[in-house]
């Protein structure tokens, strides 16, 4: 198969960056994000490639896992030379690419979901929950027991979750406001 | 008594609860009440974030509103604290995300609280002299290897705390405690806080790098400030010992565990293993020894330099004596000889 | 009565696109005092002049409007224009009909109404002008160079081979600045000492040039052409006339651990001391600082009780062993006065200081050193005796890693800009180390090469590929370290991949930045810097080594980060600027200044407090008191003239009677 860059999709970009607030063409791409960043030995392109990207409107990119592993550690906007946040551009790609359809960290996405809708549910997350949905999402239901069973033993992951007493206002905070969300 | 609104954070009331009742039991010690904001709700972390900027704004900045009446926060999770001091920023002009709140019935004054992590707290009051007198059993020969993470100090224009590449607020708050800080490479590296649910390979890696790396800097134990981090670093150590090259085991305690035990109090508030209670005995005891032998060698070095003094001034005497005996001597057979020839 | 010319240039299409010219030129003709009015393609050629010229004569013209771009382009094109047609070259006056109109106005209609107001206020003005004939003031044929580096050193043998006298001042104890710490030079790999020394001892033997090291200036007043100028001789404590340069003092001084500024600390000086072994002049200081008997109390300040012996001066080791009686601890600073024509800055640069990046050690990791303290390493006179080592335990690194870029094309540190010489020096380092140690790994972290002068392309790829210097394109996120050798993270952003590796020594390419005491002396003298510091020129592409106070120039990298190619052309610019300004025995100056009619002027003193220039003074004469102008000094600004009460107070050419009129000519139609 192969790709050509023929253009740039500007449509893209341009809502890259209303999404973000970065100003994409202020990144001269010279590696320092990726060079400090503890996720991206561990995906399959990294945070200034995901920039360069990203500059050129390139819908591979919805593709990749980085967009969807930034453990929002900071360490990018805090070196880079040009005050860009690459987290950011992440972030905003990862809505974008959820809007098309194009997950690659379904376990990632699962994170971030389930975790806002046990915020939702009663006010506080329930940890016990959340940890049992990402479990199923990731397959992965056996290799923490060593860990979660004597926590759960210890009463640190409390089965009945506490519901705060203001949770229909609450809720209103989710619908976010009326001319729509960044 | 200066009153802070507390904002303990989902994990605090569950998986981390040693924080938190250690923490409540340090602040109250050193005068410092914290009263829990009514009804508070989840920060959203950095999960939220991720979902909707605005919207993640607004539950944190829930939070603001409701401590309002009590003062500023203390709020001992970093990722809650930055949370927070982020909302706040966005906050602080008009917008979005204050009218999705007054739709919601929560009204924001910009400006009325201020958002302080337990460590930002913790460091402010040693600064201001509150734990004077409070130290009863000071941590003496403990080597700490203290461990910012992320959020305590990243970014560093919303944090506006410490240096974000070598903080050293809370080696100082150690060294208050009578431990001994030890310098070390990662002070301030990723622990990957919530993926450990997502990618736990990455994670490990992550983790037991930081772990190898107190391990290098002959750390007893490292504190942390946060939940996840915390967890992270302790939870797993046998796993990471199995397939992650760790090289032995490492306790991980949060900071304010180890403050409480220097100020001596009940370890039912602060919830540490017998092991490491037994450990800092033991570096206790060794650093007092220590200290001991130095006191007893610096003695004898001064008791040596006295007798050299004294030799050597016994010695001079003789010799001043026997010169003026000689020349007695010499004057009387002068005189004599004179005589002789007068 | 007034005959006016008026003439509407078309520039082109630059004014005539939006005005409609021929309109303008028409209409003009009816305007008062106006005899003759056209309208021209291009005014400023030589067809366009021999138009004007002829105009003027054929019509008895007295005096010219023309209607074309800025006056800061062709005011003193037209001024000679209407000389050669035999008129006072300052009865002109520029409508500016394209920075003003054609270039901001959209509608086509609106422009040329606005042309017209335009050219009916200068001919209102103009109607007004007077003859006026510029003053003339000496010029003296001295100049006064700031800063001993390559730059100073350079314009001071190129104004002295004019025949014109040279005061070199140099803060330091020894000329040669920056090069003289440099070991070898790109892309030549000449030794900077071999190249440089040869000039800095033609600078002490010179005829012409006067040396003063250790020196500093301290006031500059006057204009161009009569600078007055303080400098201060710091006292050696040497006498320089008797020292032989033996160096026995050195020698003997006990002083011996005082971190070494031309060593950048890392070795260490005496008390007394040269800087460097080629250091001209050589003849040693006495830091009072640190000297023993300079530091000990003057016996005869202390009073004794009686029976007891007075305390002696501590050391004085080096004037019990000079040969030459050249010890004089009662050296003063002396003050000179002197008078020059021109001042030339040269004061160079300094390198960022790395402490700022606490991601690679905030400058507390040993074996992460600079570029310049790579430079003195290598040198064979330096702390290390030319071999590169750990400075953490003296070892030979396996691996040595250089960063570019630190301090340089860094927003968030506050140095957006490129210095310029970075890519280059660290690849003539990557060749050094290969060369010193073959067996060591030697990677260069950059984002962009830049190597655009002669031979440097080829210089950079000399490195790449016959000495196996291995370039990696990306930045460092952190240097730390561990079990004894430090960890570079970084990235290679060509291939994708992050990078974690190893490495024995660091070397930080640190930027350019502007002297902090060049800012100073700035002040001093009146001349700005731009929001970095450094010095700002008149024009940075045709006029780069002028600044925009009259008589002062400079040169070299207190301008901007460069190289010594450079450095030294802009020497020799200045040198050739200096020529033009000594060229004359008198210069002319601008007539258009601020005149003060002694018999309206109520001495109150405004005038002479607002002045930005210091130019006005008061007079007495017969018992009266008046403001006067030093003409020469004066800018024209008009401070004076809007501060005058009286009105007695006018800028010539710019009186207030012309700019009522210019006003009232607008207003009237």
């Amino acid at each position: 198969m192969s790709e050509q860059l023929r253009s740039i999709d500007t449509s893209l970009k341009k809502e890259v960056e209303k999404l973000s607030g970065q100003k994409l063409n202020a990144c001269y791409l010279c590696g320092k994000c990726s060079a400090g960043c503890p996720a991206a030995p561990y995906q399959d392109i990294t945070p200034h490639v995901v920039m360069r990207l990203a500059q050129l409107g390139h819908r591979s990119v919805l593709k990749s896992k980085m967009i969807w592993n930034c453990v929002s550690c900071g360490t990018c906007v805090t070196r880079c030379p040009n005050n860009v946040d690459p987290a950011k551009v992440c972030e905003a790609l990862s809505r974008i690419s959820k809007r098309e359809g194009l997950v690659s960290g379904k376990v990632a996405k699962a994170l971030r979901e389930k975790f806002v809708e046990s915020i939702k549910n009663k006010g506080r997350v329930h940890e016990l929950t959340l940890v049992m949905q990402l479990k199923m999402a990731s397959g992965d239901w056996f290799s923490d027991l060593d860990v979660g069973i004597p926590m759960f033993l210890q009463g640190k992951l409390p089965i009945a979750g506490h519901r705060i007493k203001d949770l229909k206002n609450f809720k209103k905070l989710f619908e976010g406001n009326k001319e729509g969300s960044k | 008594m200066q009153t802070y609104a507390y904002y303990p954070g989902c994990s605090l009331e569950a998986s981390s609860r040693e924080y938190d009742t250690s923490v409540r039991a340090v602040f109250s010690k050193i005068g410092i009440e914290l009263k829990e904001v009514p009804d508070w709700s989840c920060c959203g972390s950095s999960q939220a974030h991720k979902i909707d900027g605005d919207m993640a704004a607004a539950i944190a900045g829930r939070n603001l509103v409701l401590a309002s009446s009590i003062g500023d926060i203390i709020a001992p999770c970093a990722s809650c604290s930055m949370s927070l001091k982020e909302a706040q920023i966005e906050l602080e002009h008009d917008g979005p995300i204050r009218r999705v709140l007054v739709e919601a019935g929560y009204e924001y004054l910009p400006g009325s609280v201020s958002v302080l992590s337990a460590v930002e707290a913790a460091y402010q009051a040693v600064e201001s002299g509150l734990f004077e007198g409070k130290i009863s059993s000071p941590l003496l020969g403990l080597k700490v290897a203290s461990y910012y993470g992320c959020l305590l100090v990243r970014p560093p224009k919303i944090a506006q705390f410490d240096d974000p590449e070598n903080p050293v607020s809370m080696d100082r708050i150690m060294e208050m405690a009578g431990a001994k800080p030890v310098e070390w490479s990662h002070k301030v590296d990723c622990c990957g806080n919530a993926y450990i649910l997502v990618d736990k390979n990455m994670t490990l890696n992550l983790v037991s790098n930081i772990l190898n790396a107190a391990i290098k800097a002959d750390a007893d134990v490292i504190a942390a400030a946060c939940p996840l981090c915390m967890q992270n670093l302790a939870e797993r150590q046998a796993q990471m010992q199995r397939r992650y090259g760790l090289k032995r085991k490492i306790p991980v305690v949060y900071f304010t565990q180890l403050i409480g035990v220097a100020m001596g109090l009940d370890n039912r508030m602060l919830g540490l293993k017998d092991d490491l209670l037994k450990l800092i005995d033991i570096r206790r005891q060794e650093e007092i020894a220590a200290r001991e032998a130095e006191r007893q060698a610096k003695e004898a070095e001064e008791r040596a330099k006295e007798a050299r003094r004294k030799a050597a001034a016994e010695k001079e005497k003789a010799a001043k004596e026997s010169k003026e005996k000689e020349s007695t001597e010499k004057e009387s057979s002068g005189t004599k000889e004179a005589g002789e020839a007068g | 009565m007034a005959r006016v010319g008026v003439f509407i240039c078309h520039c082109g299409s630059n004014i005539a696109g939006k005005v409609d010219v021929e309109t303008v030129a028409r209409e003009s003709a009816s305007i008062p005092g106006v005899a003759y009015s056209s309208h021209n393609k291009y005014s400023c050629s030589e067809a366009g002049q021999k138009t004007i010229i002829d105009a003027i004569k054929e019509n008895r013209l007295d005096r010219v409007v023309i209607g074309a771009c800025s006056p800061k382009m062709h005011e003193n094109t037209f001024r000679n224009t209407i000389r050669q047609a035999g008129l006072n070259p300052y009865m002109l006056e520029i409508a500016n009909l394209r920075e003003h109109v054609s270039w901001v106005t959209e509608d086509r209609d609106a422009a040329t109404r606005k042309a017209l107001d335009l050219v009916r206020s200068a001919v209102g003005k103009v109607a007004f002008a007077k003859p006026l004939t510029p003053g003339k003031v000496p010029v003296e044929k001295r100049a006064l160079i700031i800063g001993g580096g390559i730059a100073g050193i350079q314009a001071a043998l190129d104004i002295a081979g004019m025949g014109y006298e040279v005061v070199l001042v140099e803060r330091e104890p020894s000329i040669g600045g920056r090069m003289a710490q440099l070991d070898k030079t790109f892309p030549t790999l000449d030794c900077s000492a071999c190249i440089l020394s040869p000039r800095m001892v033609d600078v002490a033997q010179n005829p012409n040039i006067r040396l003063l090291s250790y020196s500093e200036v301290e006031s500059v007043g006057g204009y161009v052409g009569n600078f007055d100028v303080v400098i201060r001789k710091k006292a050696r404590y040497v006498n320089e006339s008797k020292c032989t340069g033996c160096l026995e003092c050195v020698s003997k001084c006990p002083v011996r651990k005082i971190p070494n500024e031309f060593e950048n600390g890392k070795a260490m000086r005496r008390a007394i001391y040269v800087p460097f072994a080629q250091s001209v002049p050589k003849v040693p200081v006495i830091d009072k600082n640190h000297c023993q008997y300079l530091l000990s109390p003057d016996p005869s300040t202390i009073e004794v009780k009686e029976g007891e012996r007075k305390p002696r001066r501590r050391c004085g080791a080096c004037k019990i062993v000079c040969g030459q009686d050249a010890i004089d601890f009662d050296q003063q600073d002396e003050f000179i006065k002197e008078k020059f024509g021109a001042i030339v800055l040269a004061t160079g640069f300094n390198p960022f200081d790395h402490s700022k990046y606490g991601e690679y050690g905030a400058g507390k990791i040993p074996d992460v050193i600079t570029a310049l303290d790579f430079e003195r390493m290598v040198n064979s006179s330096g702390p290390t005796e030319g071999k590169i080592l750990r400075p953490s335990n003296g070892e030979k690194p396996q691996r040595v890693v250089f960063i570019q870029c630190v301090g340089s094309r860094d927003e968030a540190k506050g140095v957006p800009y490129c210095s310029r010489i970075c890519c280059m020096f660290t690849a003539k380092q990557a060749i050094l180390t290969r060369e010193k140690l073959p067996g060591a790994e030697v990677f260069v972290f950059y984002m962009d090469i830049r190597a655009a002068g002669k031979g440097y392309e080829e210089f950079v790829r000399r490195a790449q590929m016959e000495y196996g210097a291995e370039y990696i394109r990306g930045r460092v996120s952190r240097v730390y370290e561990s079990d004894g050798r430090l960890v570079v993270k970084a990235a290679d952003t060509l291939a994708g991949l992050p990078v974690e590796m190893e490495a024995d020594l660091v070397v930080l390419a640190t930027g350019s930045v502007a002297r902090e005491d060049a800012f100073e002396l700035a002040n001093a003298i009146g001349i700005t810097t731009d929001s970095y510091g450094f010095i700002s020129e008149v024009h940075p592409k045709l006029k780069p080594v002028e600044i925009p106070r009259e008589g002062v120039f400079a040169c070299g990298a207190c301008l901007s980060p460069r190289d010594i190619p450079d450095t030294v052309a802009t020497a020799g610019a200045v040198a050739a600027k200096v020529g033009i300004l000594f060229s004359k025995d008198f210069l002319e100056s601008d007539p258009m200044v601020a005149e003060i009619d002694p018999f309206k002027c109520a001495a109150c003193g405004a005038c002479v407090a607002v002045c930005p220039y210091s130019a006005i003074t008061m007079e007495e004469f017969r018992g009266k008191k008046f403001a006067k102008v030093n003409e020469a000094m004066c800018q024209g600004c008009g401070t004076c003239t809007a501060a005058c009460r009286p009105g007695a107070a006018q800028l010539r050419g710019q009186t207030d009677e012309q700019i009522l009129r210019s006003v009232e000519a607008v207003l009237q139609w």
